[in-house]
């Protein structure tokens, strides 16, 4: 067991947990933060993307003594209360998701890609969103909605 | 096999949401090409040995090709004059692109996914040993 102290969302989370416990079941089962999908469980489907330190990281394959001392940050800590965050919305205006198991990954990759690069091209966009598989939407209207959400906060 | 450039036809009746509708034509294109080209469940023994999603090699995010969509305004026989889109824009893809292989080498390839390998064999009127691949 190990003390930690983790910043979630904005929120300091003080917890003793087991030295192997996984980032995904602290954040799912734990905190009860379950936007967080688990798809693959070996890292490379992307669903379970969250971000650490603003930069995004697969939690199956995280161990919460790696993000002792840092900031997670969930699909949860996207919106400002009612209000999506712009890429959300651009996701909900654009298509960008069919059943929703990627999504809250896609999301979080995307919005770490804009913080690092306001004004992605098309290619940097599918450099950058290769680690997050979708089966549902064939990727054309993910690509338009992080386009979107790009444009839009040019404005 | 590389693909560049799918272009598509769809008989559609009324399209009720038109993003939605553009969403299931291209996700039904792209679990074909994932089936033509690179999805593969790996049996040996009678036991799946494709171990996870990265082996079985779902097409990601830059395997996508450039893709042009025509809708063709036929009158459906459901309300409102709709008809179904979904599952009908994954059928004509692996066909088709294994036309373009034969059509290009010569070569005449049955099974799925159509891989360089499976090309390469063609190419020497060999086959890929279905039990081990």
């Amino acid at each position: 067991m190990r003390s930690v102290k983790i910043q979630v969302n904005g929120t300091a989370v003080l917890r003793d947990v087991a030295d192997n416990r996984l980032l995904i079941d602290f954040l799912r089962i734990d905190l009860q933060l379950t936007g967080t999908k688990e798809g693959c469980s070996v890292g490379v489907c992307g669903a379970c993307t969250v971000l650490f330190n603003g930069l995004p990281i697969s939690s199956c394959l995280a161990l919460v003594a790696h993000v002792d001392g840092g900031e997670v940050t969930t699909i949860e800590g996207l919106p400002d209360g009612e209000r999506l965050h712009p890429v959300q919305q651009a996701f909900v205006t654009h298509g960008g998701y069919q059943c929703g198991i990627c999504t809250p990954g896609q999301i979080l990759a995307a919005k770490a890609l804009l913080d690092a690069n306001p004004r992605p091209t098309r290619a940097e966009i599918q450099h950058w969103m290769m680690g997050n598989l979708c089966r549902c939407t064939g990727y054309y209207k993910i690509i338009e909605s992080i386009e979107a959400a790009a444009e839009a906060s040019r404005k | 096999v590389k693909l560049r450039h799918v272009a598509t036809s769809h008989d559609v009746g009324t399209i009720i949401n038109a993003v939605a509708h553009q969403g299931q034509v291209e996700g039904g294109l792209i679990q074909a090409l994932g089936q033509a080209m690179s999805e593969h469940l790996i049996v040996q023994d009678g036991l799946v040995v494709t171990a996870h999603l990265g082996e079985y090699k779902l097409p990601t995010i830059k395997d996508i090709p450039e893709l042009t969509t025509v809708n063709v305004r036929a009158r459906g026989r459901g309300p409102f004059d709709i008809k179904a889109i979904s599952e009908l824009t994954n059928a004509a893809l692996p066909a088709a692109i294994a036309n373009a292989v034969y059509d290009a080498v010569g070569v005449r390839l049955l099974d799925l996914p159509i891989s360089a390998e499976a090309v390469f064999l063609g190419l020497q009127g060999r086959k890929l040993d279905a039990s081990t691949t």
